[in-house]
């Protein structure tokens, strides 16, 4: 009998959601919007979001442009950029304003690197646009820091030259200075050495002159001790003579010797003779001669005198002028010493410095964004907030077009007259959105997964699972939707604004981090959120059942609370599948059944006027459910009424009357 | 068989403080084709939904013979579930699928009534043939015309072989021959032994086809039975319609004052006398166009129609709530 039943509420189910899907396929519009609609959209998110670069267009304008400003330019049409160049300031800004193009740049007239020199460029951007404003401020700033950074390294690629040419100049200069310190000290030995030797020069030519007539004099004596020790020789060499003679007589024995002897002492007389003439002669021309030499010595030693007296003035001069070289090498060296210690300490400091790199001197820190999930384009990290807000969007419009359009079509009276429950419809358009929007994901999955390459098989079972709670959440709230309102102009309204609210407070398109905390606290529980955050959580991260076990537990609690609004809804407004029961009237209750001249008032006095009514009127009254509205109404007694509602005979209504007349006489 | 298949006992319908139906009470008999007529705005509609537990009574009961042979009734209002199983209903306005073919709409409402599938396709066929829409059973619903689109509606409503059908102005929007198809269509069915509740405004038509009838006015149901009883219950005699010349309508009116005359109504361009002895009065009416020198056109006799009869009752209550 169950099984009946059950079997055939999925015919009826069934039969419900082939109807819906055949209704909506059949309407054209329908078709387009929910097969091509999808497809359309991930084509053109595709196309958008494929490459990792933004089609920005941008005015430029410089009174005068440089050849720097031209290449700030180049570098963002390098970066494919499409940069116009404005004709006036006020033309550049204006086309922001019109949203003809992203940004303004004003560069400032012959823009050039120069010392005291403040180059500003302007960008001028459009704010409203909140979602791009950031990105093209950051491209221009990248752009402008890329250019700048540039300029920076030729910079200080200079002064690095120009540091180690200096450093290599210096090294030299050392060496020099060590060869002058060197050089410095000879001079100043040398300075010392000479002043010395000048120091010890006599350039006294008196004591010279007397020396000279000393000697001259003392030439004579020797020249006159000659004569005399000449005429002393004459002398002896007569005495000799004589001792000869003398011998000559003792010689004369030998008449051969006496001879040789004779001659030989005749010869000796002529020579001394000759040798006596000679000196006398000598001494006479020596004397002479010394006398000349004397007057010309003393004409020298005189012009020796003046020049000495001169040299000596001189040596005096130059003694001075050494002893101020020698001050001022001393000096010298003491300045050079400094110097050289000075140049050191240049060499020094010039070693000290340790990065010499250009690259590491402009940019002594290096920054690398790693992205935490593998992607090669804008798409593959947009994509789980695209599949969730195609999915919002289509799981509150599809519900609430679906039950809006069974409330408005010619079949609506139809669906009352048929027993069907409302439950069935819930469940009906709810299979029939999830199977239609689980199509939509499934096309737009699969076109990602073949030309985008958007891999969703590593998790599979966790991302159909995060998929299926998001679908289930939004077909629910648009279900919800479907129910509270009754033209399909107000749903689509409410569904739109309710998608856009959550949409806005997602954090796809403002930054959550904006809003106050007390909002950012509730953001966690908007669908949108719990959605990408568990779809993203499976698809681009791959995680673990850890990892999105917060958002799909929000998830499971969000469907919950829908539901359960679904079914409050349904209560509510009974009158779309469920007739609306009249107000009991109590009066009337009361009057049905009297007590003597009154009406009954409590148990007793109900049980005997049950008793007392006839069959016709009992019959009419059990039809009412009189019977169990006045023990509702009139006794307040509910577990009562429970027992009485399904008695058919006024003998098993009045068994349990007095049953439980019994009980409470017995408390 | 002269057993009732539904009552009405002192049904009141009131939306806040306003009152749409005065106490009714009414038996509808097994297998008959009771009209409904009423003015626009005379509370048909919601009568009818009352039936079926559409709208709920503010007070009184209705009750359903769930066995006419034991005469087993049934309180509607609890009994919906079943009560829809029994009865079925064509609203005024077309109710189904307009992009579902003709046996879609059949299947899918045979479907909602627990229908098996045999017997969904056993029904169609019976009823594809009975409202002639065989040929178009695979077409859309909004690509047939006025009138099939009414018989398709009749369709969906019996698919379920009901014991009641009740049936809201079926004959609304259609030109006179589809009405007519829809009218033999309606004697068709209660042939083959469904009861009919029918309201509607094509008087001439309900009038043939009903067996009993039930005036609706002033929130009331006081006028029921057959054309005749009515008739009978209501007429002013028939009716003298003539015209002459130069027309001096006032003073002829002045001039036919007879006991055998109920009333005489000057519609401007001819007179009007209600009498049970028209042809007394034709006498009198023609000594009167003599003496006052009016030169006789035109004169018709008519019988009464259930169009006068619910004129009569329409302006009587009118007169009776003028004179309160």
């Amino acid at each position: 009998m169950y099984s009946q039943i059950l079997l055939k509420r999925k015919m009826k189910t069934g039969k419900v959601i082939k109807k819906n899907i055949k209704l909506l396929l059949r309407s054209k519009v329908s078709t387009l919007v929910l097969i091509l609609g999808p497809l359309l959209i991930i084509f053109l998110v595709g196309i958008s979001f494929s490459t990792s670069s933004f089609n920005l267009r941008m005015n430029a304008y410089s009174e005068s442009y440089s050849e720097l400003s031209n290449s700030f330019i180049q570098e963002l049409e390098n970066k494919s950029y499409r940069i116009i160049r404005s004709d006036s300031n006020q033309s550049c800004i204006q086309s922001v304003r019109e949203q003809v193009s992203h940004a303004c740049l004003i560069f400032p007239p012959d823009l050039e690197i120069e010392n005291n020199k403040v180059n500003t460029v302007e960008f001028y951007v459009d704010q409203s646009k909140v979602n791009l404003v950031y990105l093209v401020m950051s491209t221009l700033e990248d752009s402008f820091a890329d250019v700048s950074t540039e300029i920076s390294k030729d910079l200080t690629d200079e002064l690095v030259s120009a540091l180690f040419s200096t450093k290599t100049d210096l090294l030299a200069a050392d060496t020099s200075i060590t060869k002058i310190q060197n050089k410095n000290t000879i001079i100043i030995d040398t300075s010392s050495s000479s002043q010395n030797k000048l120091n010890s020069l006599d350039f006294n030519s008196g004591s010279g002159n007397t020396n000279v007539n000393t000697l001259v004099d003392e030439i004579k004596i020797d020249l006159d001790n000659l004569i005399s020790d000449s005429e002393d020789l004459i002398d002896n060499s007569n005495d000799l003579l004589e001792d000869l003679e003398d011998y000559d007589i003792n010689y004369k024995n030998n008449e051969s010797n006496q001879d040789t002897f004779d001659d030989d002492i005749s010869d000796f007389s002529g020579y001394i003779s000759d040798l006596d003439d000679t000196i006398k002669n000598g001494y006479n021309l020596s004397t002479k001669k010394v006398e000349k030499i004397t007057e010309q010595l003393d004409e020298a030693l005189s012009s020796l005198k003046n020049k000495l007296n001169d040299a000596k003035s001189a040596n005096s001069d130059v003694v001075t002028k050494l002893d101020n070289l020698k001050t001022n090498a001393n000096e010298l060296k003491t300045d050079s010493e400094e110097l050289q210690t000075n140049i050191q300490g240049m060499i020094s400091n010039i070693n000290s410095i340790q990065i010499t790199n250009i690259e590491n001197i402009v940019s002594p820190i290096e920054t690398r964004i790693n992205f935490v999930s593998e992607s090669s384009s804008n798409l593959s990290y947009l994509f789980p907030s695209l599949i969730v807000i195609l999915i919002m969007f289509i799981g509150l419009l599809l519900p609430s077009t679906l039950i809006i359009m069974e409330k408005n079509s010619k079949s609506a009276f139809r669906l009352f007259v048929t027993p069907t429950k409302p439950t069935l419809y819930i469940l009906a358009n709810y299979l029939t959105s999830l199977i239609l929007i689980s199509l939509q994901v499934f096309i737009v999955l699969s076109v990602s997964q073949l030309y985008f390459n958007i891999n969703f098989f590593d998790s599979f079972f966790i991302t159909m699972i995060s998929l299926l709670l998001t679908m289930t959440l939004f077909i629910l709230i648009g279900m919800l939707i479907g129910d509270l309102f009754s033209s399909e102009e107000m749903a689509m309204l409410t569904s739109v604004s309710v998608a856009t609210l959550f949409l806005l407070t997602s954090g796809i398109v403002f930054p959550i981090e904006s809003m106050p905390d007390y909002i950012i606290e509730k953001i966690k529980f908007n669908p949108v959120v719990m959605g990408t955050e568990a779809f993203k959580q499976s698809l681009i991260f791959n995680s673990g059942y850890g990892s999105v076990k917060q958002p799909l537990t929000l998830l499971f609690v969000s469907i919950f609370f829908i539901l359960g609004l679904i079914l409050l809804s349904k209560r509510l407004k009974t009158q779309y599948f469920k007739p609306k029961k009249g107000r009991i009237n109590k009066n009337q209750l009361k009057k049905n059944f009297s007590f003597g001249e009154r009406y009954a008032k409590n148990l007793p006095e109900f049980i005997i006027s049950v008793q007392n009514l006839n069959q016709e009127k009992f019959q009419k009254l059990l039809d009412d459910k009189s019977y169990f509205n006045w023990v509702v109404y009139m006794l307040k007694n509910k577990p009562l009424a429970g027992k009485i509602k399904d008695k058919k005979t006024k003998k098993e209504i009045l068994d349990e009357l007095v049953k439980k007349l019994k009980k409470s006489q017995k408390k | 068989m002269d057993t009732s298949i539904l009552k009405l006992e002192k049904v009141k319908k009131v939306f806040g403080k306003v009152s749409i139906l005065d106490p009714i009470n009414l038996e509808i008999r097994a297998g008959e084709i009771f009209g409904i007529i009423g003015a626009s705005g005379s509370g048909k509609t919601t009568l009818l939904h009352t039936l079926i537990g559409f709208s709920v009574p503010s007070s009184g009961r209705i009750m359903f013979n769930k066995d006419l042979k034991s005469n087993n009734w049934v309180h509607v209002l609890n009994n919906l579930n079943f009560i829809k199983k029994r009865v079925g209903f064509a609203a005024q306005h077309p109710s189904f699928y307009e992009r579902l073919t003709v046996y879609e709409n059949l299947d899918y409402f045979g479907a909602l009534y627990n229908l098996t599938r045999e017997a969904r396709l056993s029904n169609i066929n019976t009823l594809l043939e009975l409202v002639e829409l065989d040929h178009a059973r695979n077409i859309l619903a909004k690509n047939l015309s006025g009138g099939m689109q009414r018989r398709l509606d009749i369709a969906c409503a019996i698919i379920h072989n009901p014991e009641l059908l009740i049936l809201d102005e079926p004959t609304s929007d259609l030109d006179p021959v589809l009405a007519k198809h829809i009218w033999k269509l309606i004697k068709k069915i209660n042939k083959k032994g469904t009861t009919i509740i029918v309201a509607s405004h094509d008087l001439s038509e309900i009038e043939t086809v009903s067996t009993r009838i039930g005036i609706l006015a002033n929130k009331t149901l006081n006028h029921i039975g057959t054309i005749e009883e009515l008739k009978k219950k209501i007429s002013r005699g028939q009716e003298v319609h003539f015209e002459s010349y130069p027309g001096n309508y006032e003073e002829l009116a002045k001039n036919l004052k007879d006991p055998l005359i109920i009333e005489i109504e000057n519609r401007g361009n001819s007179l009007v006398i209600h009498t049970r002895k028209p042809d007394k009065i034709l006498k009198k009416l023609l000594i009167t166009l003599n003496k006052l020198d009016e030169h006789l056109l035109d004169v018709k006799i008519t019988r009464l129609s259930l169009r006068d009869v619910f004129a009569n009752i329409t302006k009587k209550k009118n007169e009776d709530r003028k004179s309160n």
